[in-house]
């Protein structure tokens, strides 16, 4: 028997924005909707491994087992910007890569409001608008940029990949917003920061999605490795130093370190990889990670959106699901939805939107700001 | 903590045009990434020149200045450093 571990239950909850309900509240109807997924209850887990940003102090985890079975389990709860779903997932794969368990949850939740995120980690006085911007759109559209001085990318390209996620999001019931917007529109829509207009910046919206992990011998002891999804790589890194880090937050190193290491550790190449959700996070994010996680080579990325390799039917479809830029970006869950969505195409339950024939998928996702720092995770996932 | 005197001129890496940023900000403004002349980076705002998405700021050589303004939500003035054109 291998040491390997299996995702058995997995599911979503809608995102959208749900301002009468609670944190813990949203939270165990995702877990409750992964129990069911593998036909278990709270009972069988062993630990719960969850992850939420804006509560990150108030035990989201413990107040989530209160709705659904206080049954005494250990909970761990996480916060790593917008990787905490992907470190809530790890943590639990983790416990039971060492044996410590062999059947646990994972869970990841954010209830956010409207408008802009950013400024910057504990600074008394703002500086906004003083010694310039610290809003994510402003941080993305500089790194998009960045690539424009290297490669002579198009505003037009970054809009492409908006036109792409917008358009997969239409086939996806899970989605936030389910609408079509022709290049013209993204292009024509409010200006944020040069190039990203609004439509180019992800949705911020309230989610939650789970997972149940277990190892390969529980998976047969429950009859279940028929939908299970095998764990190939599971990776984490932080920003190794980069030269203008100090003036400009860095998501590319900490993204290719991981990329690198899940490939070595999965004993695959991008070559491999039948589908991508990656942290669209802005439209310029994208492309930038096409390069970060090797689906191209340097400078190929603005080709690659204009020739439609990324888009469902494509050669390496990417952000089916209609990505954190319609689907909508819950700092805590998306690092969970995105495995579900690379799972529900491996099991081949995708319906319309469905990535034929996929047997690997890769997920990403990295966060972080000025004056902190990075964290980045990617799995690498396989059908059992 | 020992002061360190960075160059006083440098050169624009990369930049955005900053039209929505948080309220009672003003905008549209250009928010620059300057590699100094002595090999520092900073983070600052480009004044001088109007901001146009057509521009091509990249290398634009670039000094420094300084003047008093008060953050949103202070009520003092504080010393700021920004950028404008070399001249």
């Amino acid at each position: 028997m291998s040491d390997d571990v299996y995702v058995i239950g997995i599911d979503m909850i809608r995102f959208g924005r749900y301002p009468d309900r609670t944190v813990p509240n949203l939270a165990a109807e995702a877990a409750l909707l992964a129990l069911d997924d593998c036909g278990l209850s709270i009972d069988r887990m062993q630990a719960l491994y969850c992850g939420n940003l804006g509560e990150s102090s108030g035990m989201v985890g413990q107040r989530m087992l209160a709705e659904i079975g206080q049954t005494g389990i250990p909970v761990v709860n996480v916060a790593n910007a917008c990787a905490t779903g992907a470190t809530a997932f790890r943590d639990a794969w983790m416990s039971v890569k060492a044996e410590v368990y062999d059947l646990v949850l994972a869970v990841g939740v954010e209830q956010m409001g409207k408008g802009l995120l950013g400024g910057g980690g504990g600074r008394k006085v703002s500086t906004e608008g003083i010694l310039g911007s610290g809003t994510m759109p402003t941080m993305f559209s500089q790194i998009g940029l960045e690539h424009t001085r290297k490669h002579g990318t198009t505003f037009e390209q970054f809009a492409k990949v908006s036109v792409k996620n917008h358009h997969h999001s239409t086939m996806n019931p899970k989605s936030m917003y389910r609408i079509e917007t022709p290049l013209e529109t993204v292009m024509n829509a409010e200006m944020i920061s040069y190039p990203n207009t609004k439509l180019m910046c992800s949705v911020n919206v309230d989610g939650s999605a789970a997972a149940v992990l277990a190892s390969e011998r529980k998976v047969r002891e429950l009859g279940l490795m028929g939908r299970a999804v095998k764990v190939r790589a599971s990776v984490m890194s932080s920003n190794p130093f980069e030269e203008r880090q100090l003036a400009m937050p860095d998501f590319s190193s900490a993204t290719r370190l991981a990329a690198q290491q899940a490939y070595e550790r999965a004993g695959l190449g991008a070559a491999d990889v039948d589908l991508v959700e990656l942290h669209d996070c802005f439209a310029t994010a994208e492309i930038v990670h096409y390069e970060n996680l090797g689906l191209c080579v340097e400078g190929e990325a603005g080709r690659m959106i204009d020739d439609g390799e990324t888009a469902l039917g494509g050669s390496i479809p990417v952000n089916v699901s209609g990505g954190l830029l319609s689907k909508g970006h819950p700092l805590g869950a998306t690092g969970i939805a995105n495995i579900y969505e690379v799972c529900t195409h491996l099991r081949g339950e995708a319906g319309e939107r469905q990535v034929e024939g996929a047997r690997i998928g890769m997920t990403h996702v990295v966060g972080g700001g000025p004056g902190m720092g990075t964290a980045c995770g990617i799995h690498i996932l396989e059908k059992a | 903590m020992q002061p360190v005197k960075l160059a006083e001129t440098g050169k624009i890496y990369t930049w955005s045009i900053i039209y929505r940023s948080f309220p009672g900000i003003d905008t549209p403004f250009i928010d620059v990434i300057v590699d100094l002349d002595d090999g520092a980076h900073i983070k600052g705002i480009l004044k001088g020149v109007d901001p146009d998405p057509q521009m091509d700021y990249f290398d634009m050589p670039v000094q420094v200045d300084f003047q008093e303004m008060i953050p949103p939500g202070a009520d003092e003035p504080y010393l700021v450093y920004y950028f404008q054109p070399l001249t």
